[in-house]
């Protein structure tokens, strides 16, 4: 059964799906290799869950097809699908043991009896829950049944293991603790992960390759560096990291492209420059940072919020606002009103599709 | 469930709030705990040609339980109310998970139509089923035109096999929205984390939807099997020698000639057999666990039908959906074609068209008396049922009260048990307090069960509310009363509403408790079942379909009256 081509794992061919006159999904091709960490990151309503319920089969598709190890499984049920949910409800059985709960779908699979226990046993173990096997869902914490809805995906074995906003019911501290689990048994018993998130702190920190979604349509596919340094357009660029969006006009004079923005002009050195583009907010430099920029200008400081690390500036150019994120500093703190000197580079400023 | 602070201004509210627990306890002893002391010990009492003689004895027991034909009554009251319930099980469990988990634009009509039956009186209900299973009834008449049998047959009517039918017909609305609500309440998620796991649609049932909605119909079966075992009208009407049941011989025991004591005996080993079963079955859906509502049961997509077989199947089952749903509602059909029918007689063929059932109607003035009175003991009955729930409701929600569980679940036996027996009880307790047979005893009778109805939904409705609202009144600068009126009122006024129109229903249609109160001044049901009894006449039909007409109009102006709920809180 295993097509051992060269070709990806999971292959999404053109899926789109419409509920009556709703398109929950435009047509979208995404395919996954196996051993890959691969996030779905949007904000909600963009089309992530519908193509995940799509691929473990609780939606049929539209148009388009779905491919798992070569075989086509669009119209498979998901009781015949090697690919196993971590849901974010969670779905525990409230009936059942977290043990029972990890055991179900062994006996669902017509695993001999005498195997069981000790998966089941190695399961729990995995997430580190093994003290908890005999509590019932009730008696569990959020973290607690996230760990035995992890182990009852992953004792399966299945080859694609499918992550619907698993840590979204979690608090900061226990979310940050299960990204490291997650990478962690990822890595350690190399199942495909697909993961849908609209946290892009969670996405850029676990994933190897990033599909970003909006409105039903795939906006960009990429590594985590490449979507944080080149993103596609505006939408990828203000979703993922905060960036200023600088849009104005190009004006080409005397052999010189010049992008006019408000109060900003920027003398560009490419001479096919686009009219919109992107600027991280910690890709400007304040005060004495700024000496020897590409681009340097004086503004006023309009507000400037302390973030603890950080400290998020917005610099008064003249009408036109722009944003600095600058480490923060024990003394030299900065307030509203004081002239500040910020500059950056044409490589940190990138140019948009849109 | 918190406690409010003391209200920084007096007035009406404050003196409520103050003397209103003591109602609660009030209510508990008068309505429930002293009408049960007293018919526990008038079955320890003597009678004397009729009249209570106040000597303890146990000769009621043992008369009772010696006797083989009171044993084999029991037996036999018991294995029907059970075999009833079983077969509305059969039927209404599988058709609420078909609505709960497969049916969308639809589902809520479908619903509708299984509860609706609920607003037709109980008696055209019972009356339906003799007229179809009479030896000149509809299904006779049908067999015998068709060829499947030579001659009318007897074996219809007056049999057990009549009783368990026509008391099952009646209990399936219940155990079908008992079901229905637990089926509703298993989140879609399980159910894909099942098929997810590997489990196909036996499996994920087996597993997953019966272990979690077991109870549900559990609380339907235990409904059905109450209001079975504490009937005595549909065994007389359609059971015949075979199908006596124990409320038959207990309520002849309150008639003319009676034998309290003995009839109290009777009712005391009824709920004893009655508690067991109920435990029994409680026991056996009893389940661990508790879930969690994350998420709504939507329903399931179905895949498209794809073989002959996949056809075939769906074609079966739209059957087996509309099935029930023709039980539900041919009886209703008949009476109401019966009502025009120009015959003395109820057989197939019809004869010809009339209206003379009704014109007949205008000139019956006992009628006319007993459709006031009915009225007018709704009425004053919901009326009542409505401040004492509204102020009972609060006292639960808001107060702490020891025991509040206890005390709620106290106030609600009236509901929970036979209503034979409560009947009784109530007749026994206003024959000490000195409150004559008539409108007034029919009253507080139907409070006793119209009133916890009312105040169970109004709780229930107080206990989603967030706390916070009262107390943002109160924050406010409101007082209790203002608090209520402008605050807390809007928000339960459905509630209001909706309870106020299920004890309506309740009352009007109220014909086993009833009975023992009214005296020479009938209701309309009593004054129908009177007539039933002394002869047929087809007008009967058409009390009935007017009846069953104004109760549906009824409840589609409340419907629209009612409208959307203010409140559309989620919670």
């Amino acid at each position: 059964m295993l097509n051992k081509s060269n070709g990806p794992l999971l292959r999404l061919d053109q899926v789109s799906k419409a509920y009556g006159s709703y398109q929950a999904l435009q047509p979208t091709s995404i395919s996954v290799d196996e051993g890959e960490f691969f996030s779905l990151l949007g904000p909600s309503g963009c089309g992530k869950t519908t193509t995940l319920r799509i691929i473990a089969g609780f939606e049929v598709p539209s148009g388009g097809t779905v491919h798992l190890g070569g075989h086509d499984i669009t119209r498979t049920p998901p009781n015949h699908r090697d690919t196993n949910t971590v849901f974010q409800s969670y779905a525990l059985f409230p009936h059942m043991t977290a043990a029972e709960n990890v055991a179900y779908p062994l006996k669902m699979r017509k695993v001999p009896a005498s195997e069981i226990p000790a998966r089941v046993t190695e399961a729990i173990g995995q997430v580190e829950m093994s003290k908890f096997a005999e509590r019932l869902p009730h008696e569990m914490s959020g973290g607690q049944r996230q760990r035995i809805a992890l182990a009852r995906a992953i004792v399966g074995r299945p080859r694609v293991l499918l992550l619907d906003e698993p840590l979204g019911a979690l608090d900061l501290k226990l979310r940050e603790q299960m990204q490291h689990v997650l990478v962690h048994l990822q890595r350690k018993i190399g199942i495909t992960f697909v993961y849908v998130t609209h946290d892009q702190g969670e996405a850029l920190s676990m994933s190897d390759r990033i599909a970003v979604m909006s409105g039903g349509r795939l906006q960009q596919l990429a590594t985590p560096r490449d979507l944080y340094y080149q993103p596609a357009n505006s939408f990828v660029a203000s979703f993922i990291g905060k960036s200023n969006v600088i849009s104005g006009t190009v004006e080409t004079n005397a052999g010189r492209t010049v992008l006019r923005s408000g109060a900003l002009s920027i003398q560009m050195p490419d001479r096919a420059a686009k009219p919109k583009a992107a600027l991280r907010y910690e890709a400007i430099a304040i005060g004495p940072e700024s000496e020897g920029r590409d681009v340097v200008f004086d503004a006023n400081v309009d507000d400037a919020l302390f973030l603890g690390n950080s400290v998020e500036i917005t610099l008064d150019l003249g009408g036109s606002r722009l944003v600095a994120m600058a480490p923060s500093q024990r003394d030299g703190q900065v307030r509203p009103g004081d002239p500040v000197r910020a500059g950056f580079n044409f490589r940190d400023l990138v140019p948009l599709d849109d | 469930m918190t406690d409010l602070p003391p209200p920084a201004t007096g007035g009406f509210g404050a003196l409520l709030r103050r003397v209103s627990p003591l109602t609660v306890y009030l209510w508990l002893m008068a309505l429930v705990v002293l009408p049960n002391i007293l018919l526990v010990g008038t079955s320890f009492l003597k009678s004397s040609g009729g009249v209570l003689v106040y000597e303890p004895t146990l000769a009621n027991y043992s008369r009772t339980l010696a006797s083989g034909t009171v044993q084999l009554l029991i037996l036999r009251t018991i294995s029907t109310a059970f075999a009833a319930a079983l077969v509305a099980a059969l039927i209404a469990f599988p058709l609420a998970f078909y609505v709960s988990r497969y049916m969308k634009r639809w589902k809520v009509v479908a619903v509708m139509l299984v509860v609706v039956p609920l607003w037709i009186s109980l008696l055209m209900r019972v009356f339906a089923w003799r007229i179809i299973l009479g030896e000149n009834g509809v299904l006779n008449s049908f067999l015998v035109s068709t060829g499947l049998l030579t001659e009318p047959s007897d074996a219809f009517l007056y049999s057990r096999f009549a009783v368990i039918l026509t008391l099952a017909y009646m209990a399936i609305p219940y155990v079908f929205v008992s079901s229905y609500t637990a089926l509703e309440r298993v989140p879609q998620s399980l159910i894909e984390a099942s098929q997810d796991s590997g489990a196909g649609l036996w499996n994920t049932f087996r597993n997953v939807v019966w272990p979690l909605s077991k109870q549900g119909l559990a609380i339907g079966f235990a409904l059905a099997f109450l209001l079975a075992v504490g009937d005595y009208i549909t065994p007389s009407m359609v059971g015949g020698l075979d199908g006596t049941m124990l409320g038959m011989v207990i309520a002849s025991q309150f008639g003319m000639a009676g034998n309290w004591p003995l009839g109290a005996a009777q009712s005391v080993v009824l709920i004893a057999a009655v508690s067991l079963v109920l435990g029994l079955i409680f026991w056996l859906a009893r389940s661990r666990g508790i879930l969690q509502s994350v998420d709504a049961g939507t329903g399931a997509e179905l895949r498209a039908p794809q073989t002959l077989r996949d056809h075939l199947v769906l074609w079966l089952v739209r059957v087996a959906v509309v099935l029930p749903y023709l039980f539900l509602y041919l009886p209703l059909i008949i009476i109401t074609v019966f009502s025009f029918n120009a015959s003395q007689i109820q057989t197939l063929p019809l004869t010809g068209f009339t209206l003379d059932w009704y014109v007949a109607l205008w000139g019956d003035q006992n009628l006319i008396d007993a459709f006031q009175r009915t009225m007018i003991v709704a009425l004053v009955t919901v009326a009542l049922s409505v401040v004492v729930g509204i102020v009972f409701a609060m006292v639960f929600a808001y107060r702490n009260l020891p025991f509040s569980r206890l005390l709620q679940s106290g106030i609600a036996i009236p509901v929970a048990i036979p209503g034979i027996v409560l009947g009784i009880s109530i007749v026994i307790t206003a024959q000490l307090l000195g409150i004559q047979p008539g409108i007034w005893r029919v009253i507080i009778g139907h409070m006793t069960f119209v009133m916890p109805v009312v105040m169970l939904i109004i709780l229930n409705r107080l206990q989603r509310l967030d706390p916070s609202y009262v107390q943002a009144s109160l924050d406010l600068g409101a007082d209790y009363g203002q608090t209520f009126r402008h605050v807390l009122f809007p928000m339960i006024r459905t509630a209001v509403l909706g309870g106020a129109l299920l004890g309506f229903t309740l009352s009007v249609d109220e014909v086993i408790v009833t009975l023992f109160l009214t005296g020479t001044e009938p209701t309309l049901p009593i004054y129908v079942w009177n007539q039933m009894r002394f002869g047929f006449t087809p007008s009967v039909n058409a009390i009935f379909t007017l009846i069953g007409v104004a109760s549906v109009v009824l409840i589609l102006i409340a419907m629209i009256v009612i409208g959307p709920d203010r409140d559309q809180e989620k919670t």
